[in-house]
């Protein structure tokens, strides 16, 4: 009985393989003449339509509007057909360059597919349809990243003065302590949500191991376990009081918190690194000493103790180095970071140091009043002065604590210098195969027109030299339908291609189509992400 | 009877699948062929450059098919290039070293307008294994060409080589 079914099934199945197998070809014998705009074209206001001319009638099956800011529209253009198509575009297009992706198909049945670029008014590098950050990952981050400055400065930092230079007197014992262990948890917590954060991923994957390998491999591993390092030989040391053995457990401490911040962060990875490694490392040791000072001074004045004179005299004689260390590695920093290029001041990161300048300028003004009206009649004993004393440094401390949050939201805004390195930074490619090598190089790559140059190497690294080699860009996530780019021969060797337009950031793919001989062609492929 | 539609049907629809691809690039007319047999290649260039008129074609002869002979065409000069084989071939008892590894007609036109059909046959070896064989063809025009040379066999390949399937059969010539 099922006999009769099965040459009918049979034939079902053929059809559906030869549909599947047969329909997505992208045949390529209807060809695109002319389009108006034209490819790359600037045009001063926005078009109504753009115009594709082809070779032979085609009818139009989709058509996609990419946005300057990344924004995919639908074009709904229902029985446009014909030579010529005039794909109509929406009204109030903005400023900035667009990419129009189509489909059609020609009279017998293949679809063919194109983009065409052009831009309103200024070429645009689209922003990015990048990776989502998930806000809570990024606010953690910022906080974990914050309280661990903070206890590193008012907990180890407090611990090192007092052990160092007050015998062993912190003021809050118990909060110091306390500070000092939440360092210890602190340190490798912002380690993982590091992790996170360069995965892109969610609040979740702080469990997955990933995460934390990936933070351990960052710049920012060893930062971690150096102040997790620097904490617990703080704790034994405070935790021993004073003398001698506490001095060198707080002041190798001390150091290894200098060493764990100048291995990581944008001002140690700034060039020169001879220049910027020791600078942030200073900085570090004096904040860490001036902000250390603060509560066991405060302390000892508070309390009306009779050491809280001679403690008061040794920092005024003392504060001047760290304060000096401060200021002048810190103007070696911003020179560095700010880069030349005034106009890129104007910027997240400028602004955060704007922010931070005015806060230390109150401080070293609390910090000059004290040193300069009341610590002469503190130490002659008025209890005014005193009293005012402790309210003003703990005025320092609350600025302080505000310009570590500063600090910490450096984290997500890169230096110019690190903006101009990047926008600079080429896309660096090898695609192997057995038969065929080659390096690919895009420039500048950031969305917008690149120059792209290929070199050819067979299997054994020897030159090639190829009848033509074409490039195709397409982003097939995004739906942008490839684009043949012509190349030319330089003298160098090397096949450019100028003014590849790539109007959007995110994962594109390039494949090169090699005519090694007259019949024999070879394609390379790869992905990329354009930043 | 209903069955008899359906069968009919699907039939219908399962050879227009088939078929459809071959107007659009330049293919082989049959797409089948036994290994170690003769046979009759049609070449079938379905339109020119883009708008311009094709006024050669090339197609180039890989190893494996030997005994090659192109059929002459009105209006077209025809010549041939020939070169040695890797492998030596059994020609009716005759040992054949070399023979024609590309055939071109040129001097036509052909308007991108109209149709035309290219021919030559020649045997597959009885040494070929079953797949997919290759005749990498080119036409060329005033100001460009259509290199019908993509051997991937990708699906989406833009200019596919003319191609057509070796299956193992009895040698019957």
């Amino acid at each position: 009985m099922t006999r009769p079914l099965q040459a009918p099934m049979r034939a079902l199945a053929m059809l559906l393989l030869t549909l599947i197998l047969g329909a997505p070809q992208a045949l390529a014998h209807a060809v695109l003449l002319s389009s108006t705009p034209m490819e790359n074209a600037m045009v001063e206001a926005a078009p109504e339509a753009v115009t594709l001319g082809f070779n032979e009638p085609v009818s139009l099956l989709t058509a996609t509007l990419i946005t300057p800011d990344g924004e995919s529209l639908p074009i709904v253009a229902e029985g446009l057909g014909g030579s010529t198509l005039a794909i109509p575009l929406p009204a109030d297009l903005g400023e900035g360059t667009h990419v129009l992706s189509w489909r059609v198909v020609s009279a017998d049945g293949h679809p063919v597919g194109g983009a065409n670029v052009f831009s309103i008014g200024i070429v645009t590098g689209a922003a990015s349809g990048a990776v989502v950050v998930d806000p809570a990952i990024g606010a953690l981050l910022w906080g974990a990243k914050a309280l661990l400055y903070g206890v590193l400065l008012f907990g180890l930092g407090s611990a090192v003065y007092a052990v160092v230079f007050a015998q062993g007197e912190a003021g809050p014992r118990r909060l110091v302590f306390a500070m000092m262990v939440g360092g210890l948890v602190l340190a490798p917590l912002s380690l993982g949500l590091q992790g996170v954060d360069a995965l892109g991923g969610r609040m979740p994957d702080l469990i997955s191991p990933a995460s934390w390998a990936t933070g351990m491999a960052t710049s920012y591993g060893w930062t971690a376990l150096i102040l997790m390092a620097a904490f617990a030989l703080g704790i034994i040391g405070f935790g021993r009081g004073a003398g001698r053995g506490a001095s060198i457990l707080a002041g190798s401490a001390l150091l290894l918190a200098g060493l764990a911040l100048a291995r990581s962060g944008h001002a140690s990875a700034a060039d020169p690194q001879g220049l910027t490694r020791p600078a942030v490392f200073f900085h570090i040791l004096g904040i860490v000493l001036w902000a250390g000072a603060l509560l066991p001074l405060r302390g000892a004045l508070a309390e009306g103790r009779s050491e809280g004179g001679a403690l008061l005299s040794r920092f005024s004689r003392f504060i001047p180095y760290p304060v000096g260390a401060i200021l002048i590695s810190g103007v070696v920093l911003g020179v560095v970071q700010l880069g030349q290029d005034v106009s890129s001041w104007v910027s997240g990161y400028g602004f955060i140091l704007l922010a931070k300048l005015v806060l230390l300028a109150i401080v070293f003004g609390l910090a000059l009043y004290n040193r300069l009206v009341l610590t002469g009649r503190a130490l002659e004993g008025d209890r005014r002065a005193r009293r005012a004393m402790g309210k003003s440094i703990l005025a320092e401390i609350a600025l302080m604590a505000l310009v570590l949050l500063l600090v910490a939201g450096w984290r997500f805004t890169p230096p110019p210098r690190a903006l101009a390195e990047a926008a600079a930074l080429p896309i660096a490619m090898h695609i192997h195969t057995e038969a065929l090598m080659a390096d690919l190089e895009i420039t500048p790559a950031r969305p917008g027109p690149n120059a792209i140059a290929v070199y050819l190497m067979d299997g054994d690294f020897a030159a090639v030299s190829p009848q033509s080699v074409e490039i195709l860009v397409s982003a097939p996530e995004r739906g942008i339908e490839p684009t043949r780019v012509p190349t030319s021969l330089g003298e160098d060797g090397y096949w450019r291609a100028e003014g590849v337009t790539l109007p959007l950031a995110g994962a594109w793919q390039i494949d090169l189509e090699i005519r090694l001989s007259r019949f024999q062609m070879v394609r390379l492929g790869d992905s990329f992400t354009l930043p | 009877m209903i069955r008899a539609f359906c069968r009919l049907g699907l039939a219908a629809l399962t050879l227009s699948a088939l078929t459809v691809p071959g107007l659009a690039h330049a293919t082989l007319e049959v797409q089948e062929a036994r290994i170690g047999s003769g046979f009759k290649a049609v070449l079938r260039v379905p339109h020119g450059c883009g708008t311009e008129a094709t006024n050669v074609v090339r197609i180039q002869i890989p190893e494996g098919f030997f005994a090659v002979k192109p059929m002459p065409k009105a209006g077209w000069d025809l010549e041939t290039v020939t070169g040695s084989y890797e492998n030596t071939y059994l020609n009716h008892g005759t040992e054949v070293t070399e023979g024609v590894v590309e055939i071109v007609w040129s001097g036509g036109n052909l308007p991108n307008e109209w149709y035309d059909e290219f021919v030559f046959r020649g045997t597959f070896a009885d040494s070929l294994e079953p797949g997919v064989f290759y005749f990498p063809a080119i036409q060329e025009c005033a100001n460009g060409e259509e290199a019908w040379i993509d051997t991937s066999g990708e699906p989406g390949a833009a200019y596919p080589a003319p191609k057509v399937t070796l299956i193992e059969g009895p040698a019957g010539h």
